[in-house]
């Protein structure tokens, strides 16, 4: 995988340098901002100028996509340690994403299968028109508003139970946040994370809180 | 139009070491279609996955895909 980087006063400029640079078409860009540039400093943009494996994964899902019946668009872009597919369709994006998002995790297993056979060291993660985009967005906006009652009230209250990833999500999401800790409760699947009031007046003072 | 039969062919043949070896049979009903899958001796493992997680993943997907057509669709790997 091959990119340059640029910087700019703006993601938008430091990625209409990196095209000039490359004279890669707009349209066609993979590209990644690193830096946005928006609390202060420059903004730095990614411009992937050679993708290889953005074509097997391309092959594979449109092909899996085409048996299942669904006219699908794909839209592929490089994370930071694996790939996000987003995948677009006209009327299978309910099916395709299941009750509590059950069908989308199994495309995402299978998928990844099937990627992992041609190339074995890449990973990637499906989605469904933007679903878990908007999920993880979702719980975010739930543990900020959750902390801001307990900020308030004082008192603590619980999330309704999250997966590992999700907690770890939320945890990071909230570790800014001042004036509340997170702690969990219970064990395996029945953990419960808790998000209480800080102890210490300061929360500076005390140890656990995010230095910053 | 979804084909179930192909789709469960082209995943089994990918993950598969003989893929000449794999077959689908489709076994329509009135409300429920049955499929059949047979693989080579030593590629059960890799249909079914760790603790059925693969054989549990193109289940969820073809019931998923039947469903739009108002039908239920059930995958049997057979021995």
């Amino acid at each position: 995988m091959r990119y340059i980087e640029e910087r700019g006063r703006t993601a938008e400029e430091a990625l209409q340098r990196a095209l000039e640079k490359t004279g890669i078409p707009p349209e066609e860009a993979v590209y990644e901002v690193v830096r946005d540039g928006l609390s202060g400093g420059f903004a730095l943009v990614r411009l992937y100028t050679e993708i290889p494996e953005l074509d097997t994964i391309e092959q594979v899902v449109t092909e899996f996509m085409e048996k299942l019946g669904a006219k699908a668009e794909i839209e592929v872009m490089p994370k930071r340690t694996k790939y996000y597919v987003n995948i677009r369709t006209r009327r299978m994006d309910s099916a395709l994403i299941g009750r509590g998002g059950k069908t989308l995790d199994a495309l995402d297993y299978l998928l990844n299968l099937l990627i992992k056979r041609k190339v074995p060291d890449i990973t990637v993660e499906i989605d469904v028109s933007g679903y878990k985009e908007r999920k993880r967005q979702f719980l975010i906006n739930k543990a900020r508003a959750i902390a801001r009652r307990v900020r308030e009230t004082g008192r603590e209250m619980r999330m309704d139970p999250l997966t590992v990833r999700e907690s770890r999500l939320v945890r990071n999401a909230l570790k800014k946040e001042k004036g509340i800790r997170t702690y969990t409760v219970g064990r395996g699947d029945e953990k419960v994370l808790v998000i209480a009031p800080a102890t210490d007046q300061s929360s500076s003072a005390s140890g656990g809180s995010s230095s910053d | 139009m979804a084909d179930l039969k192909e789709l469960i062919e082209y995943v089994a043949k990918a993950l598969v070491d003989n893929p000449d070896l794999v077959s689908v049979t489709e076994i329509p009903g009135e409300k429920t279609v049955i499929y059949e899958l047979k693989v080579g001796e030593g590629d059960l493992g890799k249909v079914i996955g760790r603790e059925g997680k693969t054989a549990k993943a193109i289940r969820t997907i073809i019931s998923a895909a039947a469903m739009k057509k108002g039908k239920r669709a059930v995958l049997e790997i057979l021995e």
